[in-house]
């Protein structure tokens, strides 16, 4: 598979992660060549059969609906490089959006 | 006397009152201030962890380290990466609780891969770990700093974590006892998550003995990992002396994805002898999906680190770069946080998973990994464990594969199949290629920790590697 | 408002209610609203590192239930899924959601519609975490992630709907049965509720969709009914100048009455959905879910058919008694203790609603008592209770509970009807007035309520005005 430019920069703009211009180059190279090799797998019959999410045997559990107290705002704060009234503090957002 | 004996003797020393576990701890924060510099195995330690004296519980005042991927409560936690620089974690997680309370004494973090991605730990940003039998040659990877910190005695037990190989790669390259239990047995609360569905924390030690004490502390249901298994923990150390006498083992049939170098195949052969002589029946088994390992092992594993590495945008920890907006400040942060093997596996998991390339890539992965599972059930209902070496070759050059993904991919090959089912796999020291360290791998069924323990032990009772290794490394031990 | 003839819309609604619950959807954080900034978190919600998600078991168990009621088919292994994109309200970069198997699937929601019943079909009810809250400042915005993490049940219907009345009709109806199941407080002030829609509109008797597009921040019920109708016009006065409707993300704006696109670059959207690694596939058991449908109470539609028939209301009265599970509880069990059906909804509906909404409170947090009202009723239906003494029992009734007798006795406001008693009263007043007697007699007859005046006051208004008005008439024109 190869990975074109136009692609590749897609995927960074999808990942929030652009590459410097002479990263690119060589990594759009090293994707199409590990892709290529990942070409194996489109050999296999896969007709009915189920993907692996998960390999762990188990039965689900849950919590209980008990809260406790969490750590604190100071601490959760504690490693940002910004903060403001007891808030995370972040350059403006530009366009805005209700979501959930 | 051994001035830094492994985890069990160290235990029953402490107990016996025959040293104390501060003057235990001494020791190796002084091996690890006299070695550090030329292996470069720490990351960081606490120079006052010697302070109080601890004698209570199975690993009653025994040292450990935690890789740097593993959150202690008011430790450092970087990952070896940029974008976590000076991390403090507010909180502990599973597997260090669980030393902790069993009255271990944590020492400090070990070096590794950047976010555990790599099989040489020279993607860090503390450099590269040097292998202690030739530093000119990497202690494998990711949980390479941990391996390096076992096999030259800075600690006795260190515990590494395995995605696809991290811990079993680099304790065969480091001549240790490296183990990954099943998934799900050792609670990834506060692992650092890489790969979630294929993290697993597990042990570096000297010998199988010391990892089976450490696992009966670590494993166990946690209420804070959902993917936690209840089931019941077997005691383990009664499996160290109970032979293979009558058991079955698979070996790999011969195939395409099973080449190996003369070396390598001659130390292996005499795994499977020693076996033998030990009472084991060799079967030859068929894994016919285990060649796709390497692709549904790296879309799987990058497509779910794509999504776990998102988090990390400086905005709530980690050093945060000048930016006008705030999407320029994230896109700041992450492309300058970032080392160039964690990006490219982002790009490659975001890739995978993305609209139009979802069912050609990250999907047929995971159902490659059904047929994996599915291999591996069939070889269960014939054989009792399985042997395969751990690596094609011994402990590459530094710097030999860090330009060519590509070839550190696939020099995985051997590991990544028992990750890719949750099976719970040991690698264990058995021979030199050359004067360097070779392991064998031991696979077992799902939660049958206690029959790795059981294969393990009579494997190393065939090659008794502490004593090569303490001679072979002995320029190391006069260094301190 | 309406659309030019020829024209129908297509309306589809995602509602997000936040689930009633202590704690958050994967981390025991407490729930709540407003308090310090970030004071309700842990590493789990806050995103940090090697920090996983463990799933509230009540967070099943209410979404559960709300397919049950509506009929949905309830999966006993249902998947988590992530859901990635980048907010600063969004810690982990990805929200944990449900894709491809949600919890529940179809149902529908029953709606009252022209005199009958209609049903607004569901394609599916899953869970998911909300996110946290982001303020916008002069230059900076800050982030406060105490919301973050709380349950939120997503309601999707089919796009089944045909008008803003009915959209807003099946949002009251969906929020009156999340009160009613105890499942959600409902309060879209608060973002309890939230509702986002889908609006196309089409040449009626077509019946492929036309070009949907996506409305936000619909805050309100006026505001889900005015931004469909105002974003309805548009798209067809668009179609109908020869343009093509765009696929938009718009805002509504209430103050401005008016939906603008959403600002900043319109990227395709590609959340590259995955099944969530750290959770295993959730569900309850067959036999948990039979328990919850063994718990069902009626619905709220159901009641209402019964009051109806068997207490004589009509829809009006009816509706408003079945707002609330407590309230048509209520008044059942008041009908039947002053067997008197329509006195009751006239109680319930009057005075009580009055009094409960000068009193801010819920009729399931009353000290009143339905027999303790149905006293009352009696009380007054029978002469003893002035109406306007009625009122006064019930507000003392209200505030310290007790017994109607108690407090007409406390308060003495026993109504005077003694036959007797009254006519010696009215004789006296009639004998201390000579002179407006007389006038009264040559013609002057306002002046009556001088006379009712006279004896009101000397009982103190206790006087059966029925009685006096009896009694006075036959001293007066005798
Ligand atoms: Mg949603
Ligand atoms: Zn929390």
């Amino acid at each position: 598979m190869e990975i074109t430019d136009k692609l590749l920069r897609e995927i960074e703009s999808l990942a929030r992660l652009p590459l410097q211009q002479d990263e690119r180059e060589s990594l759009r190279r090293d994707l199409s060549r590990i892709l290529d090799h990942f070409e194996s797998l489109a050999e296999l019959d896969l007709q009915g059969i189920e993907p692996s999410s998960h390999v762990a045997q188990a039965e689900p559990f849950y919590r209980d609906d008990e809260p406790r107290p969490g750590i604190g705002s100071k601490i959760a704060l504690s490693g940002a490089a910004e903060i403001e009234d007891g808030h995370f503090r972040v350059p403006p957002i530009i366009g805005e959006e209700e979501h959930a | 006397m051994p001035e830094r004996p492994g985890l069990r003797e160290s235990v029953e020393r402490i107990r016996s009152g025959n040293f104390s576990s501060r003057e235990l701890a001494e020791n190796c924060l002084r091996r690890i201030e006299a070695l550090n510099g030329k292996l470069n195995a720490f990351a960081h330690w606490d120079a006052d962890a010697a302070k109080a004296d601890i004698q209570d519980g199975p690993l009653a005042g025994a040292p450990y380290a935690l890789k740097d991927n593993l959150c202690r409560e008011g430790t450092l936690t970087t990952c070896a990466s940029k974008i976590l620089e000076g991390w403090i974690s507010p909180y502990s997680g599973g597997a260090a609780a669980r030393l902790d309370e069993a009255g271990a004494r944590y020492l400090g973090k070990t070096n590794m891969d950047e976010f555990a991605m790599g099989s040489s730990t020279e993607y860090s940003v503390y450099g590269p770990t040097k292998n202690p039998w030739d530093s000119s040659r990497s202690a494998g990877g990711s949980s390479g700093g941990s391996a390096a910190a076992v096999a030259s005695e800075m600690v006795p037990l260190a515990l590494g974590t395995d995605t696809g190989g991290s811990i079993r790669q680099p304790a065969a390259f480091c001549g240790v006892v490296g183990i990954k239990p099943t998934y799900g047995r050792v609670s990834r609360s506060g692992l650092v998550a890489f790969a979630s569905s294929l993290d697993q924390i597990g042990t570096l030690t000297r010998d199988v003995g010391d990892a089976a004490l450490a696992l009966e502390s670590l494993m166990g249901q946690d209420p804070l990992d959902a993917t936690s298994l209840g089931e019941a923990i077997p005691a383990l150390q009664p499996e160290l002396d109970r032979g293979v006498k009558g058991l079955k083992f698979g070996i790999p049939a011969e195939d395409q994805w099973m080449q190996l170098d003369a070396g390598p195949a001659r130390v292996f052969q005499d795994s499977v002898d020693a076996l033998r002589e030990a009472g084991a029946e060799p079967v030859e088994i068929a894994l016919p999906h285990a060649q796709h390992s390497v692709a549904a092992y790296y879309l799987i594993a990058t497509a779910e680190a794509s999504s776990n590495l998102a988090r990390y945008d400086g905005l709530r920890f980690g050093p945060r770069r000048e930016a006008e907006t705030l999407e320029e400040l994230l896109l700041a942060n992450r492309s300058q946080g970032f080392g160039a093997e964690v990006k490219r596996r982002i790009l490659l998991g975001t890739f995978a998973l993305s609209a139009g390339y979802v069912e050609a890539y990250y999907q047929r992965a995971q159902k490659t990994r059904t047929l994996i599972r599915n291999d591996f059930q069939k070889a269960f209902e014939t054989v009792d464990f399985m042997v395969i070496p751990t690596t094609p070759t011994a402990a590459f050059h530094l710097g030999e594969k860090s330009d060519d993904p590509l070839s550190m991919y696939l020099s995985d090959i051997y590991t990544l199949p028992a990750s890719l089912a949750g099976l719970p796999a040991a690698s264990v020291p058995c021979g030199l290629d050359a004067g360097l360290p070779l392991g064998t791998q031991i696979w077992a069924k799902t939660l049958d920790e206690a029959m790795l323990i059981r294969a393990a032990a009579s494997l190393e009772r065939a090659f008794p590697f502490g004593e090569i290794r303490r001679a072979a490394l002995a320029s190391l031990v006069e260094a301190s | 408002m309406s659309l030019p003839s020829g024209w129908e819309m297509v309306i589809g609604l995602e509602v997000h209610a936040q689930i009633h619950t202590r704690s958050k959807i994967f981390c025991a954080c407490p729930t709540g609203f407003g308090g310090e900034a970030n004071s309700r978190t842990c590493p789990v919600c806050l995103g940090m590192p090697g920090a996983l998600p463990v799933l509230n078991r009540r967070v099943l168990e209410m979404t559960a239930l709300l397919g049950l009621a509506l009929g949905s088919r309830v999966a006993l292994r249902s998947q988590l899924a992530r859901k990635n994109y980048f907010y600063p309200d969004l810690p982990k970069g990805y929200q944990i959601s449900q894709y491809d198997q949600p919890l529940c699937e179809g149902g529908a929601v029953e709606i009252p519609f022209e005199g009958g019943r209609r049903k607004i079909a569901l394609t599916r009810i899953h869970i998911e975490e909300d996110a946290g809250k982001n303020i916008h400042l002069d230059g900076r915005s800050l982030v406060d992630l105490n919301r973050c993490g709380t349950a939120l049940a997503e309601i999707v219907s089919e796009p089944d709907m045909r008008s803003p009345d009915e959209a807003r009709e099946y949002l009251g109806r969906l929020r009156q049965l999340l009160l009613w199941l105890g499942i959600s407080d409902g309060n879209m002030e608060e973002g309890s509720l939230r509702c986002d829609a889908n609006v196309s509109v089409r040449h009626v008797g077509d019946t492929e969709l036309g070009q949907r597009t996506e409305l936000k921040n619909l805050n309100s019920f006026r505001a889900v009914a005015a931004a469909l109708a105002f974003e309805a016009e548009r798209q067809v006065a668009v179609l109908e100048s020869g343009g093509k409707v765009e696929k938009v993300t718009l805002l509504w704006d209430a103050h401005e009455k008016r939906s603008r696109p959403l600002r900043g670059k319109e990227e395709s959207k590609d959340y590259r959905y995955f099944p969530e690694p750290d959770l295993l596939p959730a569900g309850l058991s067959e036999g948990e879910l039979s328990t919850l449908v063994a718990g069902l109470p009626a619905s709220p539609l159901d009641r209402l058919d019964s009051l109806m028939e068997n207490h004589d209301l009509d829809f009006y009265e009816a509706d408003i008694l079945t707002r609330e599970r407590a309230m048509v509880d209520f008044f059942e069990l008041l009908a039947e203790a002053c067997g008197d059906s329509k006195a009751a909804s006239r109680w319930m509906l009057g005075e009580l609603a009055r009094q409960l909404n000068d009193r801010v409170q819920n009729i399931e947090d009353l000290k009143l008592r339905p027999d303790s009202l149905a006293e009352l009723i009696v009380l007054e239906r029978d002469g003893k209770l002035s109406g306007l003494a009625a009122k006064s029992v019930l507000e003392k009734m209200l505030e310290e509970g007790g017994s109607a007798n108690e407090w007409m006795e406390r308060l003495d406001l026993a109504q005077l009807s003694d036959a007797g008693e009254l006519a010696n009263l009215v004789k006296s007043v009639l004998e201390a007035n000579p002179k407006e007697v007389e006038r009264y007699r040559g013609g002057r007859k306002k002046l009556f309520g001088f006379f009712v005046g006279e004896i009101m006051s000397a009982t103190k208004g206790k006087a059966d005005p029925k009685e006096v008005g009896r009694l006075l008439r036959e001293g007066l024109d005798a």
